[in-house]
């Protein structure tokens, strides 16, 4: 961002962690408040809330530095390779990691009424293909022998009560 | 201060049947498989197995339950030492040197390294035990809330001085984790911060939350690779490389014997635990050494401080089960159900009413770790076969053993959801460059802290003056002050020096 003859420059995904890392405590010392203003309920979360916060601000302020925009030119460039943000999401592999955060999810949210041993295989092999494994016998092969070892060795050896489809 | 008709006693239990050394090796093994996967914890191996102990004599019960914990602190450094996630709590600071030592393709050297640490530390610190078990049971006695709050607090600000760079952020990322652990029922009953989610008045379930900070850490910043380590040649297993890496772990006896000693007083500390002990042997390790330059980026010292530190713990922890009945972490807290399960009360007076068999345990626990050296050996090469593994395949397995283990430790949805949250946590704070070992700390030290803040306040009436009255709170506090001061210190001091020779040189 251009003000006159300087530019701000912001962390913007930093930013945005450090001031949802600050709501949460913000919110949190709010709620404990809510339940109870005794010692007993705030004598460790109001100040550590306040000290979170503290170091939220001075983390914060680190991240908007004002320089001065010597060269023109230099400030074209970088405005130009700021324009395409997707294709910057796409080289840093960052999608990959958002993809794979999505479907791991949907894999939460999917083991109690798919089964785990479904689900699991489900997502072992989604997740082999989105990280590069082309090889269909890997994707399912490995996919289902995983899962099933997985489902019987928690349920049957470990007697852990995994809700299943076929085990 | 030792009994020899007790002893003599002893050695006649332990040599008296085949069974109570049949138990061992199954023991070992359990302990070093739920060591060393991630999600699964040497608390839980024990209470699955609990059970099977209804069918044993009292002695083999403590044996083989002896052995899941002697297994399960090396397991968990294999884990962290070749994927950077530690099996457990206990091993977060044999990640800071062991995983760079695995990325250097030098992950044989560092598991022989851990193994040997491991099994010495376990031996010294049960000759420990069998020297002064009296004598830390009265000193333990000694310690109550305030000093209990303070090394508590101690374990928390660890990682945000042990780092070095970024304070504000460690700090944060501690606070953030002890907000965090305080979640759920107040000690007054008040509900906080549950957001009307009823599997959150217990608190948050720290297991889960702990793989998915871990997890995510390390798993995302791995997506990007073919292979753990990258060079074929570098993942192969070699015997004589580990055995490199048990000699090389003899070369520092200083810090072999100080981790061990760190390990042993503060696993005799109830609640504290081997995950403190862990990290404060690798504080120290990095405090005395004279070249720090290395700790951090695969220095040898580090694995042998923070594993000597996580194994000498046990046998702590144990002076404190056997002597108070008191038990210092989960681990112990099983062996505790054990006692119950066998009629068998612990207190002070367990000592001295079953002096033989407190010594065969300690005589059983000497050949214990021979064995692991021989176990853990074998288990190396299964283990090892992790980083032959692609990781566009370990990752998704990874991330679905521990879905199953979180819906193991909750035994309903909780697990595995909160695992997903802090997975996505985590994977911010790795992103931004937080530790995300400082959050795990406060999540695990928070009920601890907040616990022993409210009775050193009841204590104290509020009045701060009442710390003056307690020397050892005193001397806890200047070290744990110190600790925080010093890094800022050093790092002002060493700037210092740089300018005043810079300095020189102009003129």
């Amino acid at each position: 961002m251009r003000i006159g003859s300087s530019r701000l420059r912001v962390e913007w995904g930093h930013l945005a962690f450090v001031l949802a890392i600050a709501a949460f405590c913000a919110w949190y010392w709010l709620d404990a408040r809510a339940a109870s203003t005794s010692t007993q309920n705030l004598l460790l979360i109001q100040p550590a809330a306040l000290l979170a916060l503290f170091l939220c601000a001075v983390i914060a302020t680190r991240l908007v530095n004002v320089e001065r925009v010597a060269d023109e030119a230099k400030s074209g460039e970088e405005s130009a390779g700021a324009a395409a943000p997707w294709e910057a999401l796409r080289h840093s592999g960052a999608l990959r990691g958002v993809l794979f955060a999505a479907l791991l999810g949907a894999y939460v949210a999917a083991v109690l009424f798919a089964g785990f041993d479904l689900a699991t295989f489900v997502f072992l092999a989604a997740g082999m293909f989105l990280l590069g494994e082309r090889r269909p016998l890997v994707l399912v092969g490995f996919a289902a022998l995983f899962a099933a070892a997985l489902s019987y060795s928690f349920k049957n050896m470990l007697s852990v009560p995994v809700p299943t489809i076929f085990f | 201060m030792l009994d020899v008709s007790a002893m003599a006693d002893a050695l006649r239990l332990l040599f008296g049947s085949w069974s109570p050394w049949l138990v061992m090796v199954p023991g070992l093994v359990i302990g070093l498989v739920f060591g060393a996967v991630p999600g699964l914890t040497t608390g839980m191996a024990m209470v699955i197995f609990l059970p099977l102990t209804l069918y044993m004599d009292f002695l083999s019960a403590m044996i083989f339950l002896t052995s899941v914990f002697t297994g399960g602190g090396f397991g968990c450094a294999i884990p962290a030492i070749l994927v950077n996630i530690p099996g457990m709590p206990a091993a977060v600071a044999t990640t800071f040197d062991g995983y760079p030592m695995a990325q250097r393709g030098e992950h044989n050297e560092a598991l022989g390294l851990g193994l040997a640490a491991s099994t010495f530390a376990e031996a010294l610190s049960y000759v420990i035990l069998m020297l002064l078990v009296v004598p830390i049971s009265d000193f333990v006695l000694k310690l109550s809330s305030p000093e209990m709050l303070i090394v508590g607090l101690w374990g928390l600000t660890l990682i945000a001085a042990l780092r070095g760079r970024n304070f504000a952020r460690g700090l944060l990322a501690g606070v953030f984790g002890l907000l965090l652990g305080t979640i759920g029922f107040s000690a007054r009953g008040d509900i906080r911060g549950t957001m009307g989610i009823d599997y959150l008045l217990d608190g948050i379930p720290e297991i889960p939350a702990l793989m998915g900070l871990f997890c995510a850490a390390e798993l995302f910043k791995l997506m990007r690779t073919d292979y753990i380590v990258e060079k074929a040649e570098q993942r192969q297993v070699s015997l004589r490389r580990i055995m490199a890496g048990v000699r090389l772990t003899f070369r520092y006896p200083r810090i072999l014997i100080r981790g061990s000693l760190v390990g042993v007083i503060i696993g005799a500390v109830p609640g504290v635990g081997s995950a403190v002990a862990n990290l404060l042997a690798y504080s120290e390790a990095l405090r005395t050494a004279p070249d720090k330059n290395g700790f951090g980026r695969g220095d040898p010292r580090g694995v042998i401080a923070a594993e000597s530190a996580n194994s000498s713990s046990e046998g702590g922890s144990m002076a404190t089960l056997l002597a108070l009945g008191i038990p210092g972490g989960g681990a112990t807290a099983v062996m505790l159900g054990a006692f119950a399960m066998h009629n068998i009360t612990g207190g002070p007076r367990f000592i001295a009413e079953n002096k033989p068999l407190v010594y065969a345990i300690i005589f059983s626990n000497f050949v214990q770790t021979v064995v692991l050296m021989a176990v853990g050996l074998a288990f190396i090469y299964a283990a090892g076969a992790i980083v032959k593994t692609p990781v566009r395949v370990l990752v998704p397995a990874i991330f679905a053993v521990s879905v199953f283990g979180g819906y193991a430790i909750t035994g309903n949805i909780a697990g595995p959801a909160t695992f997903f949250v802090f997975t996505l946590v985590g994977w911010q704070m790795q992103r931004y460059d937080y530790p995300v070992a400082a959050t795990v700390i406060g999540l695990l030290l928070a009920p601890l802290v907040e616990g022993e803040a409210l009775r050193t306040y009841q204590m104290s009436g509020g009045d701060p003056a009442f710390l003056l009255e307690r020397p050892i709170a005193l001397v806890l506090l200047a070290l744990l002050v110190a600790s925080l001061v010093w890094p800022l210190v050093a790092r002002r001091f060493k700037a210092w020096q740089r300018f005043a020779v810079e300095g020189g040189r102009e003129e």
